[in-house]
């Protein structure tokens, strides 16, 4: 008795269940006589392939002869196939792109067969991060190509992989990578359960995790890198950090980080570390530059005309006589003009964006002086400011030194130099709490770790690299090297 | 967001909206004084003479001067802001100048104008001038400005050496220190044209000698090291251009019998770059006595003239009191006057070039 009322509300469910699917208009199900009995297939239209049906499915399903399922399943030349009469798994096996088979004279058993259409995009070079040295290949938006194009590079059985499904909505797939006994546990634990705490109804991009995980949500400085580059993955990976993969999404996560290395290029590791640490003084300069020249412009030229050395000084009060504004408004024509372009050039086409590239930089530009709108000096700075905050290999990190001078604008205009400064010890004490996955943002500044100043503002060459960063606190802190006994087979 | 963060950011925001129209120097909007010239007019009243560039396009620079008469320099700046068109700041001021006539009535009250005001730098140079300020200043036509081209002037002839170095800071320390006198370039006017002329010499505030420019070198060589000068010795016979001539000074003090004595021990090493005698290897010799005994006279007549106007611009009375702790500072000055300086100075040939 009790086993007829479970079949009658498995019954029940599946006809739920074949309610439900019908209710959205590519779900396809037909009936194929088979001998004496009959066999049902149904599949979502837009999830599958339908080459692999026509060439591993349908046939083997009419020519051979079988009495069950389980012979079918012999039968056909699919892997991961299985048969289940659990509802919930079909529904979401289904919605990945499998079909089913059903005979009628067998029981409540579903064959279940995975045809699932794969279209990604062809693996090409990086263009955020392009380098001219070096790998050129870089993340595509399907998951196990990602996770493929790093496991080729670290073909260890350490290297772990932790597959999550995040998003009420979008089940996107998120997989956190690190290499066992290097990677430190904590890091990997705190990064699997921030991702398995999050509330969200969609996971779109690796961003929305980046964003939703990060320490301090509020901060403008992103605390986790990323990347669109594997083989910095698999460096980061052997270095003992953790990378988080997501689904659709190019970029991948790197965690624990810190602020000297989002102005570290991974070009930089195949250049000479003489010449690699000589860009990467020059990349630090640059931002320092690019976020303090306008606000330093506007509390000198308000505030402080005596430290202007007297050569200079003709100049500039010469080039500003025609000016009707103070230097602050000056200041913040040019700069939103700067902004203007730059929003206008990302939301244009290529072709469109390159014109008014041109147009903004010699005709805005050279009119604004001319028309007596801004003095010329500034033109020049705020010109090279922007070319600075284009030195930061993360484009998220540019956006961030982007942001931060306004704010420096106004205060130097009305406190002058302390207002600089007051900004500049705000950023500060800022950075200093600032932590990516609980370890603290601003080493190897703050706390002081000299050893890690090794591979910070400068790199040194990798004979002296036999640790690995403290900031990542691995569990293996010697590099293990072949010592000159490599492999030669 | 929590109470702490609405808070201060609303602080911020009436901070900046309260402030943002406060008074600002934006340097287009104010007269920059690049230089200051006071001249004497009674006990009470000065005049005052200072002048302001006004930037004409591809860097052309034109002088505005304004002058007024008044008690005292701050009296005079709230004079001459109701003439100019501009709000008047001294953040640039480069260069000071007194006439004779002020400098002989003593300059401490106007130094201290300066050493308080909080925008003016302490390498500002201070310089006396032989007549009016004013008409040296109306002289100046250069397109660099008056301040520029004074202070260009002064500050070329300090680092070649042709005048000892001097500003703001070291006139006020002499003026502070008890046992030692400042001194200042002397400006003269020579064919409409200023010239460093001498070496004013002050006791303590008040202006009393001068040292011609030409012994300038000689100063240089007793009141410290000189490096890379340069020295005409002129003879009847010939003359010989010595250069890159490195000095250096020890001052040796001696108390015997309570009477102090004091030995200058001056080298100097230096170049031989210009002969007109037959040959500079033999005459090598000669000339260096020849040298050694010019120098040691005027020196000597240089530090009698010290001692007796009592004036130490050298800083002899310095060593002294470093030297001799147990005497007081009244005991040195007292004693300065009567005390015997020797000198002993020694020149080496470095070498005398070579011919082609």
């Amino acid at each position: 008795m009790k086993k007829k009322l479970t079949e009658k509300k498995i019954q029940r469910e599946f006809e739920k269940l074949f309610n439900d699917l019908k209710n959205s208009d590519d779900f396809i199900d037909y009936q194929i006589d088979h001998g004496t009995d009959k066999l049902s297939i149904g599949y979502f239209n837009s999830a599958i392939d339908n080459k692999k049906i026509e060439a591993f499915v349908l046939p083997y399903v009419q020519e051979f002869n079988y009495t069950d399922l389980e012979e079918l399943d012999n039968i056909i030349p699919i892997a991961n196939s299985f048969l289940t009469n659990d509802v919930s798994k079909i529904r979401r096996n289904l919605l990945e792109g499998f079909l089913f088979i059903h005979m009628e004279q067998s029981e409540q058993k579903y064959l279940l067969i995975p045809v699932p259409l794969m279209k990604t995009r062809q693996i090409t070079s990086p263009e955020v991060e392009f380098s001219v040295v070096g790998p050129k290949e870089a993340f595509v938006e399907s998951i196990d190509t990602n996770l493929n194009l790093v496991r080729k590079r670290l073909n260890i059985p350490e290297l772990t992989i932790k597959k999550m499904k995040v998003g009420t909505i979008t089940k996107t797939k998120v997989a956190v990578v690190s290499i066992k006994g290097i990677a430190d546990k904590n890091n990997v634990d705190t990064v699997v359960q921030r991702i398995q705490d999050m509330d969200m109804d969609q996971v779109i991009d690796s961003s929305y995790i980046q964003q939703k995980i990060a320490d301090n949500i509020n901060s403008p400085f992103p605390q986790l890198l990323d990347t669109e580059r594997p083989d910095r993955i698999a460096a980061i990976l052997a270095e003992g950090k953790v990378a988080i993969f997501v689904d659709n999404s190019p970029h991948v996560l790197i965690g624990p980080t810190t602020l000297v290395e989002f102005f570290s290029a991974f070009e930089d590791y195949f250049l000479n570390w003489t010449i690699a640490s000589a860009f990467r003084l020059i990349r630090v300069f640059a931002v320092f530059f690019s976020i303090l020249v306008t606000p330093l412009y506007v509390a000198i030229l308000t505030h402080h005309f005596e430290i202007i050395p007297k050569e200079l000084l003709g100049t500039l009060v010469s080039s500003r006589s025609q000016v009707p504004f103070p230097p602050i408004l000056e200041a913040i024509i040019l700069e939103l003009t700067i902004e203007l372009l730059r929003e206008a050039g990302a939301r244009l086409p290529t072709k469109v964006g390159q014109t008014i590239g041109i147009v903004g930089g010699i005709v805005i530009g050279t009119a604004s002086v001319e028309a007596g709108l801004t003095s010329n000096v500034l033109l020049i700075l705020v010109a090279l400011a922007a070319l600075g905050s284009f030195t930061t290999p993360v484009y998220q990190m540019g956006n961030t030194i982007r942001l931060i001078r306004f704010p420096m604008l106004l205060f130097a205009h009305v406190y002058g130099l302390l207002g600089v400064s007051i900004c500049i010890a705000y950023i500060m004490v800022h950075l200093l709490k600032l932590t990516s996955l609980g370890r603290p943002f601003f080493e190897p500044v703050f706390p002081y770790r000299p050893k890690d100043l090794k591979d910070a503002f400068i790199r040194l060459p990798f004979n002296l690299q036999d640790k690995r960063p403290f900031a990542v606190r691995s569990e293996k802190v010697l590099r293990e090297t072949s010592n000159g006994k490599n492999d030669t087979s | 967001m929590p109470l702490k963060y609405v808070a201060f950011f609303i602080l911020i925001f009436v901070s900046i909206t309260i402030n943002f129209t406060m008074p600002k120097r934006i340097i287009d909007k104010i007269q920059m004084i690049t230089v200051a010239g006071y001249d004497y007019v009674d006990e009470n009243t000065l005049k005052g003479t200072i002048a302001t560039p006004i930037f004409l396009q591809k860097g052309e620079i034109q002088d505005i001067l304004y002058t007024d008469d008044a008690s005292m320099i701050y009296d005079l700046d709230t004079k001459l802001n109701t003439e100019a068109s501009e709000d008047l700041e001294n953040g640039k001021l480069a260069v000071v100048l007194f006439n004779e006539e002020l400098a002989k009535h003593g300059v401490k009250d106007y130094t201290d104008f300066l050493l308080r005001e909080p925008s003016i730098g302490s390498g500002l140079y201070l310089a006396v001038t032989e007549g009016s300020t004013n008409e040296l200043l109306s002289s100046i036509k250069s397109m660099k400005g008056a301040g520029v081209y004074l202070s260009d002037l002064i500050k070329h002839n300090i680092q070649s050496q042709k005048h000892p170095d001097t500003n703001l800071k070291t006139f006020t320390y002499s003026l502070e220190c008890e046992t030692c006198d400042p001194f200042l370039p002397y400006f003269r006017m020579v064919d409409g044209k200023p010239k460093i002329d001498a070496i004013a010499l002050f006791k303590k505030d008040t202006y009393i000698d001068q040292i011609p420019i030409e012994d300038s070198f000689v100063f240089n060589l007793l009141n410290g090291d000189i490096e890379n000068g340069d020295y005409v010795l002129e003879r009847k016979e010939f003359k010989a251009a010595i250069q890159n001539i490195d000095t250096d000074r020890k001052v040796i003090v001696n108390q015997q019998n309570g009477s102090i004595n004091i030995l200058l021990d001056i080298e100097i090493i230096g170049v031989i770059r210009e002969y007109t005698g037959n040959r500079v290897l033999r005459d090598k010799g000669k000339i260096k006595k020849d040298l050694e005994k010019e120098l040691h006279k005027k020196a000597e007549e240089m530090i009698k003239n010290f001692q007796e106007k009592n004036i130490d611009p050298i800083g002899i009375k310095e060593q002294i009191r470093s030297k001799i702790r147990a005497l007081t500072i009244k005991q040195i000055n007292d004693q300065y006057p009567a005390i015997t300086i020797n000198m002993h100075i020694t020149y080496t040939n470095l070498e005398s070039g070579t011919r082609r």
